[in-house]
């Protein structure tokens, strides 16, 4: 793919991914065919904001695991009062790492 | 999630889990202490969808399976859990199978089907209505 578009792809999407990774990203998009552009204009990439907001609302209820992809933890929040609140609270500071884990793991699955 | 993960997940869950149960059974059962753990209960003064579970559990465990119902019917499934996924996983780890993980994949992948996952929402929310008017 173009530099530019590249650099462009990166400079919108790099909120939803880690900083460490987005060098990786960039050697692997440059590397990538053309025609899986419009793949990855349309993956829909989880906000690891919005994800920290539900977390914050409706964590206790696993709405949050259940956004990310995540369904089987999210019954598992559900089943067990979040956990017994402890795993909500723990989910406040793990769920933006675990959006851009999730993200990372839906690009893998789009560059190869 | 990868299995590893996941059966290092589930085992901490079992652990937890059946140290709760008999936490529950032997402190706070005895007191008859208004004392709850449920964050949302304990903010809103709501039930949350899954308050009784405990209760439900420790009815189940006692053969009253009437009681259990009544008091969450998701005590059911999460004692089937309980019960039966630890030992799954171990049995997993010792024979150096994957069974379970698969299970867990096929299981995600049915509950994202859009039927599926509105009539559990519907069941939830049916479920919790009942809790809440129950427990008035």
């Amino acid at each position: 793919m173009e530099a530019q578009k590249v650099d462009m792809f990166l400079m919108m999407n790099t909120k939803f991914f880690e900083a460490h990774q987005v060098p990786f990203i960039r050697e692997r998009l440059l590397a990538l065919d053309e025609s899986k552009f419009m793949y990855l204009q349309t993956a829909g990439f989880k906000d690891p904001t919005i994800s920290l907001i539900i977390s914050l609302v409706g964590g206790h209820f696993g709405i949050d695991r259940f956004l990310i992809g995540d369904t089987g933890l999210g019954v598992a929040k559900l089943l067990t009062c979040g956990g017994l609140g402890v795993w909500t609270i723990i989910d406040w500071f793990l769920i933006m790492s675990r959006t851009r884990e999730v993200n990372f793991e839906r690009l893998q699955q789009i560059l190869m | 999630m990868t299995r590893n993960k996941l059966y290092l997940f589930i085992l901490f869950f079992a652990i937890s889990g059946y140290s709760w149960v008999t936490l529950s059974h032997f402190v706070f059962m005895k007191r008859k202490s208004s004392f709850n753990i449920c964050l949302f209960r304990s903010i809103t003064g709501v039930r949350c969808p899954s308050c009784g579970t405990t209760h439900s559990v420790l009815s189940i465990i006692k053969g009253d399976f009437k009681k259990a119902a009544g008091e969450n019917i998701l005590g059911y499934p999460l004692a089937l859990m309980l019960l039966i996924f630890p030992f799954w996983v171990l049995g997993d780890v010792i024979l150096r199978k994957g069974s379970f993980y698969q299970f867990y994949c096929q299981a995600e992948i049915l509950l994202r089907k859009k039927w599926i996952a509105w009539s559990c929402l519907i069941f939830i929310l049916l479920n919790w209505g009942w809790v809440i008017l129950r427990h008035r």
